[in-house]
């Protein structure tokens, strides 16, 4: 009761006195109601750090299954809605909601303006996430199970199975929805509300990226909705888009997917690159290198990631030419990836490099994405991939790339931001232990997928023959390290909100945008409602 | 934020939605043949 009185004192209709100190209502309302870039950032970051727990439990499940041959634990259809639900949550409830709160909390601030462009669309874009992801971790508890057909949701499997892919294609339109709008925001912010001065090419990179992210998003998740919608019609309204048996052509599918999936994993990627290049140079002392090539490496990458989608599908027979022109294509994408490799490496080169968290973060990054890299070129040759497609290897290879990639880059990016979001100082000490405990677990649990993959271990199976078992108890031990170290991350951040030491406007020397420069810390509820003049 | 910025924003934003539709429309419609 007095809880109700004291929340109508907060949040009733007296407006002057609230909107006079401009600070943050209390209570459930701020959030449900929020249009602050900052709080809604700060959700986004919330709900991702939830979905990356809900994904991890059960890709520990996965890995306990397959600790030794044999089944053990959940039975094949189980096990099958686990790979397949774990990669959708990592993928649109995980990675993707971690860098769109990166963005609302560090775009505005970084371009100098006062909020996000569309603040209410904000809100929506952020609260569209909740029933989505509802809809499919309530896909398991339905007749039939959750969708088992891997994340990338092929037909003629997808066609047949029960009313868990009506809520998964739900999902996923609900999850377009939301980064279209979210895209539109952050597209219209860094076009229309740069400070004075702010030029593009004065931009910080991580805005940059974003912003190439934000067009990638905008022109693929409709093609995603697209082929998602055709997979509902032919499911219940009667078509055969992908239905060989009413004359339609489930490699169709395959094609439109990837048209999408191939840009997905770009946009994954880039706003990593940018948060990257922006803890390197901090703590490099030095400004970065080839600011200029590394925009233009960006783009790039995002205009090339058009044109390579075939290389998910060598093994469908496709004409000689066509292997061979996305095989070509996708070697190409080494050429600006390389610069920004090198680019990074040269910012530190002569620098005054000290070692913290984030920056540990960032050359775990770059050395692990380069592996991650290299097993991407080995793939992208036709000829190898014929041999090697849906086995381990390609496991081993996307977990280098958007693991030790885009999520050693999250979590750089945290302990970078955090000081300036919360106004307190991570414990140095156990986000060391927390980064190694990470790059060993990680690399235990799937380097060894490369050698599985090499002998021949297909992906997407709850048992194996005999010789594959060694490596998998290892990678099984690797995962559970790098699992429950994580446990360890969410204590300190929890910890360095309640209690760390009081941080410094300015806590990194080396940084230089402008959340460190014209912001206190922690930065204020409202930013910049006079716009900085950028010289 | 001047009216003119806000009224830009406003339009960059409704040309981006209109891209976004546009594109699942044409997804669509490509692929409804017979």
């Amino acid at each position: 009761m007095s809880h109700a009185t004291h929340a109508h004192d907060d949040h009733g209709h007296g407006h002057g006195e609230a909107h006079d100190h401009h600070g943050p209502p209390a209570g459930f309302t701020r959030w449900m109601y929020t249009t602050n870039h900052k709080d809604i950032g700060t959700m986004y970051l919330w709900f991702s750090f939830a979905m990356f727990l809900l994904g991890g439990t059960m890709a520990l499940l996965i890995r306990a299954e397959l600790f030794q041959p044999g089944l053990q634990i959940v039975d094949p259809q189980f096990f099958n809605s686990l790979t397949t639900v774990h990669g959708l949550v990592m993928v649109f409830g995980a990675i993707m909601p971690a860098f769109v709160g990166f963005a609302n909390w560090l775009i505005p601030m970084q371009v100098g303006a006062a909020d996000m462009a569309f603040p209410r669309m904000n809100n929506w874009s952020f609260w569209l996430l909740i029933p989505a992801a509802l809809l499919l971790v309530g896909s398991f508890f339905v007749p039939g199970g959750a969708a088992a057909s891997g994340w990338t949701l092929y037909p003629p499997l997808i066609i047949q199975q029960g009313m868990s892919i009506d809520m998964t294609i739900l999902a996923v339109h609900i999850l377009g929805a939301s980064s279209i709008m979210g895209s539109i925001n952050i597209i219209t912010t860094i076009l229309n509300m740069r400070a004075p001065g702010m030029t593009l090419m004065k931009m910080p990179l991580f805005v940059w990226t974003w912003l190439i992210t934000a067009y990638l998003l905008i022109a693929v998740m409709p093609v995603l909705a697209g082929a998602v919608t055709m997979l509902l019609t032919d499911r219940h309204f009667g078509t055969s888009f992908f239905n060989a048996a009413g004359g339609g052509d489930p490699t169709m599918f395959l094609h439109i997917f990837w048209f999408f999936g191939h840009p997905e994993v770009y946009i994954m990627i880039l706003p990593a690159f940018g948060i990257v290049s922006q803890i390197i140079p901090a703590f490099a002392r030095k400004p970065l290198f080839g600011y200029a090539s590394m925009v233009y490496a960006t783009a790039s990458i995002a205009i090339l990631s058009f044109i390579v989608w075939g290389h998910h599908m060598f093994t469908v027979g496709m004409p000689a030419a066509g292997n061979l022109f996305f095989m070509y294509a996708t070697i190409l994408i080494a050429v600006p990836t390389g610069v920004k490799i090198f680019n990074w490496i040269s910012t530190m080169w002569r620098g005054e490099m000290t070692f913290e968290t984030p920056m540990l973060f960032s050359i775990g990054f770059i050395c692990l994405f380069t592996i991650g890299g290299f097993s991407g070129l080995v793939l992208a040759l036709a000829p190898v991939d014929i041999t090697l497609h849906n086995t381990y290897y390609v496991v081993a290879h996307f977990h280098y790339v958007l693991v030790s990639g885009a999520l050693f880059a999250i979590m750089g990016g945290i302990y970078f931001w955090l000081p300036k979001w919360t106004g307190h100082m991570y414990n140095e000490g156990l986000g060391k232990l927390h980064f190694w405990l990470s790059m060993i677990g990680f690399n235990v649990a799937f380097f060894p997928q490369h050698f599985l993959g090499l002998a021949g271990m297909p992906r997407r199976i709850p048992d194996y023959a005999l010789q594959f078992t060694e490596w998998n108890a290892i990678s099984t031990v690797g995962a559970f390290i790098f699992g429950f170290s994580q446990l360890l991350f969410l204590y300190i951040v929890i910890s360095t909100i309640r209690s760390g030491a009081r941080a410094e406007q300015k806590q990194w020397e080396g940084a230089d945008s402008l959340e460190w420069t014209h912001l206190p810390t922690p930065a204020p509820y409202h930013t910049f409602e006079t716009a900085p003049v950028i010289k | 934020m001047t009216d003119g910025r806000r009224k830009g924003a406003l339009l960059t934003g409704l040309v981006l939605a209109a891209m976004a539709l546009g594109i699942y429309l044409v997804v669509i419609l490509k692929f409804a043949r017979p």
